[in-house]
């Protein structure tokens, strides 16, 4: 009897049907209606030109398109010169709470920390934790070390201080955030993670807890709750959560906790959104938008949720990360399908200073 | 079912970290566009759909193909394809969450036809897979790329193909086994 591999190879094969033949006219057709695309796309172009203009006058994180994934950091607190890659298969890049690095999750294998000036190698996940699927997701107060481990909605959260041995702090949630202060840990729950628990992580480690989402009948996926982002000032929690057929739709509400209202009650963003990173003043929250299928990124002015967007991005389509490059100014970074990095300096983006030792990925 | 993954030429091999240039360009869209049209089928389940996000696939490429290396390219188009394969998949679960509630598209005639019952099964149980689960498996036992590449494609990590995919030829099993 064929292995279950097999039996799928050869259905596989049956569904893709006999190879069909490219139209003749295919290359000339896809040339013409790119030509017309590039016209369409010309105040877009125009626009990221300008912001990265932007961002190399003031300095952070400046990026070199043509070799497909060259990022280049600057800082202008250290001056401007160029350095090299710090990956050259860097998929996504964070930030960590300690100043001076930089978190590199490549393409495959490890992820890796680095000088943000040197580019230079400063320790491996692998290295930290053993482990290289873990999935870390904040540097505490304390300096420990919060992680993931496990997919869907069986995710386990974990903390590890320096010199010590990791502990599970929760088990069998969909996802987890640690609020900005690092006293708070909000995770999902319920049969289908689809509730709200935060944790007082000092002293008796009470808990709070949401429920009420409206789900819709022909929600299927695993976990509902698949993102939480604090706010800045640990305020206000943004969820993002996805439901109906292919689990491909979501919407991110904003939850006040100082309200003990339902989640039906929270704020709803227009729009299909997920993903979402406040910048660290709150004003902007930052979130993959759906448009009819098109997915783009998209800066949510959160004192006007229904005005335009304080920037978008039709390129970007992974999840978006703020850095504070020179600690005055914020800067998106995310990277495109292939992995191009890049920086975006949303228009009339405030400059703040960064306060603290700890910020979220 | 074997991928080239040189686009066509010698000029391409001696200059891999050239753009592709609109020689190239079409060579690739000969090579390619066969195999990504199954690709496509196999993600959508429309004949017709295939064909267009593998068109729209191969625009998009050619307005970037300055800034792709001539040794990427088939990653590019392939990564492409997917997405628009989502996207295309969204498009069709907001028409029908308008017009009708959201039920699985039901398997086509054709198909129907040209399967026999265990493999009737197994199509209906990819068909059901969760969207990751099941771009994992058509991406490894169909184009045949090993769990680095469908990383890339997918743009996860390695670790996560291996749990998509073990998850997924559970779920084909268990399929299996309540067939018999």
């Amino acid at each position: 009897m064929s292995s279950i591999e097999e039996r799928v190879r050869s259905t596989l094969e049956t569904l893709a049907g006999a190879p069909d033949e490219p139209p003749v006219d295919g290359p000339d057709r896809a040339a013409a209606r790119a030509r017309r695309r590039r016209i369409r796309r010309v105040t877009v172009v125009s626009f990221a030109t300008i912001a990265l203009a932007a961002v190399a006058t003031v300095g952070a994180l400046t990026v070199d398109g043509d070799d497909g994934v060259d990022v280049e950091l600057t800082d202008t607190s250290v001056g401007t010169s160029r350095r090299p890659n710090p990956s050259p298969t860097a998929a996504a890049v964070s930030i960590t709470g300690a100043p001076g690095q930089i978190f590199v999750q490549p393409v495959t294998g490890c992820g890796e920390w680095r000088d943000t000036v040197t580019g230079a190698l400063l320790g491996t996940l692998e290295a930290v934790l053993g482990d290289c699927d873990a999935r870390p997701f904040a540097v505490g107060p304390g300096g420990e070390l919060w992680y993931s481990t496990g997919v869907d909605d069986e995710v386990a959260i974990w903390a590890k201080g320096p010199g010590q041995t990791p502990v599970m702090v929760v088990a069998g949630t969909g996802t987890a955030a640690i609020s900005p202060n690092g006293r708070f840990l909000a995770y999902a729950i319920g049969a289908d993670r689809d509730a709200i628990v935060v944790r007082d992580l000092a002293g008796e480690q009470s808990e709070r807890a949401w429920s009420g989402l409206p789900v819709p009948a022909e929600a299927r996926w695993s976990s509902l709750v698949h993102d939480l982002a604090w706010s800045p000032d640990g305020s206000q929690l943004a969820l993002a959560y996805r439901f109906g057929f292919e689990n491909e739709e979501g919407e991110v509400r904003v939850l006040d906790l100082d309200q003990d209202s339902s989640l039906a009650e929270a704020t709803l963003l227009p729009g299909e959104l997920e993903a979402p990173q406040w910048s660290a003043d709150g004003s902007l929250l930052a979130t993959r938008v759906d448009r009819d299928g098109d997915l783009t990124r998209e800066v949510v002015r959160f004192d006007d949720i229904e005005g335009p967007p304080a920037a978008d991005d039709r390129f970007g389509r992974v999840p978006v990360v703020w850095v504070s490059g020179d600690r005055t100014a914020q800067f998106l970074v995310g990277s495109t399908e292939m992995g191009e990095l890049y920086a975006l300096q949303p228009e009339e983006a405030r400059r703040l200073p960064v306060e603290g030792t700890f910020v979220a990925w | 079912v074997g991928v080239p993954d040189d686009i066509g030429g010698a000029g391409a091999a001696s200059a891999d970290r050239a753009e592709v240039g609109d020689d190239d360009f079409g060579r690739l869209y000969r090579a390619q566009y066969p195999q990504l049209v199954g690709l496509a089928r196999l993600l959508l389940r429309d004949p017709a759909g295939a064909h267009d996000a593998v068109q729209e696939a191969f625009v998009r490429a050619y307005a970037a193909r300055r800034r792709i290396r001539a040794d990427g390219a088939v990653a590019y188009v392939r990564a492409a394809v997917v997405n628009e394969c989502r996207g295309g998949l969204r498009r069709r679960v907001r028409w029908s969450r308008r017009a009708a509630p959201a039920e699985v598209a039901p398997m086509p005639p054709e198909e129907h036809l040209l399967l026999d019952e265990e493999r009737r099964t197994l199509a209906i149980a990819i068909a059901g897979l969760p969207r990751r689960q099941r771009e994992c498996v058509v991406l490894r036992y169909w184009l045949d790329l090993s769990e680095a590449e469908i990383a890339s494609t997918l743009r996860i990590s390695t670790g996560a193909v291996k749990t998509h995919a073990h998850r997924a030829l559970t779920a084909l099993e268990r399929a299996l086994e309540a067939l018999r």
